[in-house]
């Protein structure tokens, strides 16, 4: 297990590697830069300011030098410097990452919470109302579009009931800026996330459960003796799990890129929310250090998704 | 374009927004309060809390200047006063800067501070606090290290070169600052020039040396003081900054009297749930980015006043005027009256928004009057028999031929893909110069930098070449957003500018912009003249299709009282807010 | 003879759909006495099968179901058992094999859990002594290294052992009745051979009475005592084993022997009885044979023959013979 995983590390370097080339060529061939979109009026001699920076900055080397010089400082954890905010592109992530990365576990968690138990319960009770009941309205809010859900949920518990805050990663007053004040911020967001996640989960959950169920060793087991409980816990849950840590791992990967949208209409300072801005004003260093943050957490969700995998079937340990 | 406008343009529409707020506040809060007790009306209520949103986040760059964000400055501006402020008009008046005079040679102004002007610690604002806020944006550092963007403020000032060139370090040495008192400095300009004062030292805000001076300016972006100021000039002081909001208490040293609201908070709301907020009080101010199709709503809440006004900027249709077709006025204008840009407002914006018809909004006090210009309202008719003039005669299609190809004219529009409303307008003008046989073909949306790389690269001579041979006609859509001063060479209208994109080159309009800002200028009424003037001849010349003002929506809750003659006498540079330590809100 | 340790009267297990009843077992009578082995011979699709999951009250839910007859097991009809009292049989007093060594096993546990749980559900032995009981068993039934064994997963093992796996965990608590449907089929035939072998063996050891369930006339010859040939859903002849073999009544068991292929002659088609079972949604009124029958008489068409005793101890549906 361990040289498994030391040896999938070490296969995410040439990756990285690619990634890093890949994403430094793509911010080259796209339209602009934060530099040249400045028209600033009130900068007189816009065309000098303009030279002087790309200057300082080494856009007038050669390609393969900026890359060069790019890498290294990234490695370094050098970000460069973000024209739109003004700031360390290091010292944007780093709150951006962590919010987002608080959203993510918030909303896996209430997405495993309430997903896998009730596709359980589907499964154990198939073509009961239940069932029918849970795969519609699933069906129903897998298909709305997720703003629209997150609209709603803004109106009726942020608005209306003013339960929950309707904007922001943090609030004001003497918690702001705490844990407690940063989860509170991450629950309804989190919620809208996790209520579109959550039919995933249960169809997946259902799906495979009853296959297992169809298994034949699924029949074995009851004719062990053992309680439905213990069938369904021990030996086919065991087995339905399989496909859900595939879904599991690509959650992970799409942790760091946080939800664009959905950060944006709740105005909750994440990852997705940094990227987008930076990307409306062209500001390349946030775009490639986001970029490659995402690209790295692909890489990991698929490490992670590799090694879960094999902890829950031997079949792959072994092989 | 609308990132990169100056921070204070979209915050003059908004003034202007406030002063028609006020007045509905008025009557609207008069009705209102008659419940609640009618004695308390006009009598000021010291305290509560007032909670704005903005729907871009701010940066955590607290000194002024250090960024270029309007949501930043939005909120820098309530804790750091500048040199001078405006009125409804956009007429600067003295501010922390409480008097000022010109030499005979009108290149040197002297300011005499308000003595009364203390920061929040109890020191004095000073005359060693401005000039240590001008060597700030001069210096290199602020240029190279700190990117500023500002620089500007201190180019007309003498020595301003050898300062950013790193071959002097204050404007002490060069000549372009004297200190005559505490209280009193002069400033001397490299030339004489109206326009100087108004587009650099008047919008200064300054920092405090005696709190800066010790720290290395490169290290001003990391240093606490930066993230949060704690000696500050204005109205409210920081209390509380979180990544998405800041919490202001009132400044109770502020030199114009303790401000009446306690607590101001700032957050970052999107527009899509605003309105929900406004009208839960949740949020009392909403400033920046209201649609236009939510403006009825608004208005139809009873706690909620709601005002539109025309942004302090426009949205034009641009040509390059080196093609050849587009040099003759008559076709340029015949495009003016074939577009119906009524219509376009009405469609897009909800009938908000004010057309114009020249550079200049009518919010300002150089805005020439209607009565002197053109005023191509929506006319096929008169744009067909101009275009006939011109020599544009219809083919069998119906369509136009091009008098210099003697080929169908082929018009091709490009528009940024950043907004949707940009695609409708080009729908629109696209119909309606092939209404009147201008053949126009819509390119897809571009990004907004591939767009104006395409128009700025058009100044290269053998791309105009390669353009004049493709026989088309090349349209495109962007919008201005303005500086509080008229002057025309602040938006690109003089040649070579790198802002004037439509690469304007008339030595008349030369002539005329240089009246505005030559000696004679320096009186006010000279200079309103000729930029009316200047006006007349660009709105006959036409170098580019101005459209309209877009409407800038408001929207504060009922209980904030606005007093009407603060708003309408003593606006702030750049604060959307205006003098907002003379506001109270009803308690709740 | 003594009291049948099992006595199948009037079985029926149909599959009831909204449009359809499909009847997989229709009224079969059985017995099984201590230490017997009754083969339950017949084509796939005849109920075989599912005779075997009725007894372990495991007809596949929810369209499974059985709607009549009754299953004395040790004097308690098992139909009238509590699910909860139906566990405490399952896997302790009868238990099962499959045919699939490959897929009847849990992929994602070992082996040695795999059959512990049956002792710590019946025996509430803890995991140690469970563990200690495994390894004596799979030694028993013949595994090599069985101490490693149970640390290692079904997928580690040939399909020989994981079938010896599959018995050891079905004998370990010494059941009284193992059935054990086509427990070699997917066997190479060395290791069939071993594993039948195993089970005469187990009987032996253990007093066992087993169902065999086969469609392979060469199992029931060396295994049988007692044999019962299905044919859809019902019992078509019912005889000891010997008998059988020495005088085939039915025309269906007469055409099964045939197709048995046999090394003396040299046939140059092997015989295979002409025509298709019938649809059990739509069982014909009269003989299910019938058809099929090259002894058909009119009348087998009308009637459905009842299952008599033509001879002392052999019992035969069919009116001709």
């Amino acid at each position: 297990m361990g040289t498994y995983i030391v040896r999938r590390l070490l296969g995410m370097i040439p990756m990285l590697f690619a990634i890093t080339v890949f994403t430094f060529l793509m911010m080259h061939a796209a339209p602009g830069n934060a530099i040249d979109a400045m028209i600033n009026p009130s900068i007189r001699d816009i065309e000098q300011l303009k030279e002087h920076l790309r200057e300082i900055n080494g856009l007038n080397d050669p390609l393969w030098l900026q890359y060069v010089h790019w890498l290294e400082h990234f490695v370094v954890g050098n970000w460069g410097f973000s024209f739109n905010f003004h700031e360390p592109v290091i010292d944007l992530i780093g709150p951006a990452l962590a919010n987002t990365l608080l959203l993510a576990v918030v909303a896996e968690v209430l997405t495993l919470l309430f997903g896998i138990p009730i596709g359980l319960y589907q499964a154990r009770h198939p073509y009961s109302k239940f069932d029918y009941t849970a795969s519609t309205i699933s069906f129903v809010l897998y298909s709305v579009p997720y703003y629209i859900l997150a609209l709603l949920l803004i109106y009726v518990f942020a608005i209306n009931l003013q339960i929950f805050p309707a904007q922001g990663a943090t609030g004001t007053g003497p918690l702001a800026g705490t844990f407690i004040d940063h989860l509170y911020h991450a629950l309804l967001p989190a919620l809208s996330i996790a209520i579109a996640n959550m039919a995933v989960y249960t169809r997946y959950t259902r799906g495979a459960m009853l296959e297992v169920i169809r298994k034949d060793f699924t029949r074995t087991a009851y004719a062990k003796g053992l309680s439905e409980g213990r069938v369904f816990t021990k030996h086919v849950f065991r087995n339905a799990m399989i496909p859900l840590v595939t879904q599991f791992g690509f959650d992970i990967g799409s942790f760091a890129g946080g939800a664009i949208i959905l950060e944006g209409l709740f105005q909750y300072q994440g990852m997705g929310y940094l990227t987008i801005t930076s990307v409306n004003n062209r500001d390349y260093t946030v775009i490639m250090a986001t970029t490659v943050l995402f690209a790295v957490c692909v890489l990991l969700g698929n490490l992670i998704a590799d090694i879960l995998y094999a902890v829950v079937d031997p079949r792959i340990r072994y092989n | 374009m609308t990132k990169f406008r100056k921070r204070n343009l979209a915050a003059m529409a908004l003034a202007a927004s406030l002063t028609a707020l006020a007045a509905g506040c008025g009557a609207a809060g008069g009705a209102n309060n008659t419940a609640a007790g009618t004695a308390d009306n006009t009598k000021p209520v010291d305290g509560g809390t007032l909670t704005i949103g903005q729907w871009q986040k701010f940066n955590q760059q607290f000194i002024p200047f250090m960024d270029s964000s309007l949501y930043t400055a939005n909120i820098t501006m309530e804790a750091f006063d500048s040199l001078f402020n405006i009125d409804k008009n956009l007429n600067f008046v003295p501010w922390l800067a409480q008097s000022y005079q010109w030499s005979p040679d009108k290149k040197t102004v002297t300011i005499t501070l308000r003595s009364d002007a203390n920061w929040s610690d109890g020191q004095p604002i000073t005359s060693d606090d401005v000039l240590f806020t001008m060597d700030y944006l001069a210096s290199p550092t602020y240029t190279n290290d700190l990117q500023g963007q500002y620089e500007s403020l201190v180019d007309p000032v003498k020595g301003s070169d050898e300062i950013l060139a790193g071959k002097a370090k204050s404007f002490a040495d060069t000549g372009g600052f004297h200190k005559i008192s505490d209280k009193k400095f002069s400033i001397t300009f490299k030339t004489a020039d109206a326009a100087a004062l108004w587009y650099s030292i008047a919008t200064l805000q300054p920092i405090p040396k005696h709190v800066l001076q010790n720290i290395p300016m490169k290290d001003w972006l990391t240093s606490d003081y930066d993230k949060m100021p704690t000696v500050v000039s204005g109205p409210y002081k920081f209390t509380k900054v979180t990544t998405d909001s800041v919490e202001m208490q009132a400044n109770p040293n502020y030199w114009a009297g303790k401000p009446h609201i306690q607590t101001v908070i700032w957050k970052t709301v999107t527009p899509d749930v605003a309105p929900g907020l406004l009208s839960s009080g949740q949020l009392d101010m909403y400033l920046n980015g209201l649609k236009a199709r939510d403006f009825q709503n608004l208005k139809a809440l009873n706690n909620v006043n709601a005002v539109a006004e025309p942004e302090f900027g426009y949205e034009y249709l641009g040509w390059k005027l080196w093609q050849k077709e587009l040099q003759d006025v008559r076709v340029r204008q015949a495009i003016a009256y074939a577009i119906n840009r009524q219509q376009m407002l009405q469609g897009i914006y909800k009938g908000l928004g004010q057309i114009l018809n020249s550079p200049i909004p009518k919010g300002s006090w150089a805005a020439a009057p209607d009565s002197e210009l053109i005023n191509y309202n929506y006319d096929p008719n008169k744009a067909n028999q101009l275009l006939d003039e011109a020599g544009w005669k219809k083919d069998a299609n119906g369509w136009r031929i091009d008098p210099v190809t003697h080929q169908e004219a082929q018009f091709v529009l490009d528009y940024p893909s950043n907004n949707p409303d940009r695609a409708s307008e080009a729908e629109a003008i696209a119909q309606d110069l092939q209404a009147v046989g201008l053949k126009v073909k819509l390119d897809p949306p571009m990004d907004f930098n591939a767009l104006l790389k395409k128009v700025l690269t058009t100044n290269d001579q053998q791309l105009q070449q390669q353009m004049n041979q493709s026989h088309q006609i090349y349209l495109w859509i962007m919008a201005w957003g303005l500086s509080t001063d008229p002057d025309p060479r602040g938006n690109g209208w003089t040649y070579p500018n790198a802002n004037n994109l439509q690469d304007w080159n008339d030595p008349t309009n030369e002539q005329l912009i240089k009246k505005t800002y030559d000696v004679a200028a320096f009186d006010q009424n000279v200079r309103k003249q000729a930029l009316i003037e200047w006006q007349k001849y660009f709105n006959q010349q036409w170098p580019a299709m101005i459209l309209y003002s877009r409407p800038d929506i408001v929207a504060v809750n009922k209980r904030v009282h606005i007093p009407q003659d603060d708003v309408l006498t003593s606006m702030q540079q750049f604060g959307p807010y205006i003098n907002m330590f003379q506001w109270w809100v009803s308690p709740q | 003879m003594a009291e049948p340790l099992l006595a199948i009267q009037n079985l029926k297990t149909y599959f009831i759909s909204r449009d359809s009843t499909v009847r997989a077992v229709d009224g079969i009578d059985l017995e099984v006495y201590p230490r017997q082995v009754v083969c339950i011979v017949g084509e796939s699709g005849c109920g075989k099968s599912m005779t075997s999951l009725s007894i372990m009250r495991l007809v596949p839910k929810p369209k499974g179901k059985i709607v009549d007859g009754q299953i004395v097991f040790q004097g308690r009809d098992l139909l009238k058992l509590s699910e909860k009292a139906m566990t405490d049989v399952r896997g302790n007093e009868i238990s099962m094999i499959f045919q699939e060594p490959m897929t009847a096993l849990n992929p994602v546990l070992t082996i040695g859990d795999q059959i512990t749980e049956v002792l710590v559900r019946h025996r509430n032995m803890n995991k140690r002594q469970a563990l200690a009981k495994a390894i004596e068993m799979l030694k028993r039934v013949g595994v090599p290294r069985a101490e490693q064994i149970v640390h290692e997963y079904p997928h580690q093992l040939s399909g020989g052992l994981r079938q010896r796996v599959m018995i050891a965990m079905a004998m370990v608590c010494e059941p009284k009745l193992l059935i054990a449907d086509e427990p070699t089929t997917a066997l190479d035939v060395t290791i069939q051979a071993q594993v039948l072998e195993l089970m005469r063996q187990l009987r032996e050891d253990f007093n066992t009475a087993i169902i065999l369930i086969t469609h392979d006339l060469g199992v029931v010859a060396e295994m049988a005592d007692h044999v019962v040939v299905m044919y859809a859903g019902q019992v078509v002849e019912s005889v000891n084993a010997d008998e059988l073999f020495a005088e085939p009544l039915h025309p269906y068991t007469q055409g099964l022997m045939a197709s048995i292929p046999t090394l003396d002659e040299e046939k140059e088609v092997l015989y295979s009885i002409p025509g298709t079972v019938p649809d059990a949604a739509a069982f014909p009124e009269g003989c299910r044979f019938a058809s099929r029958c090259p002894l058909a008489q009119p009348s087998c068409f009308e009637k459905m023959p009842e299952l008599r005793e033509v001879k002392p101890g052999h019992f035969v549906r069919c009116d001709v013979v």
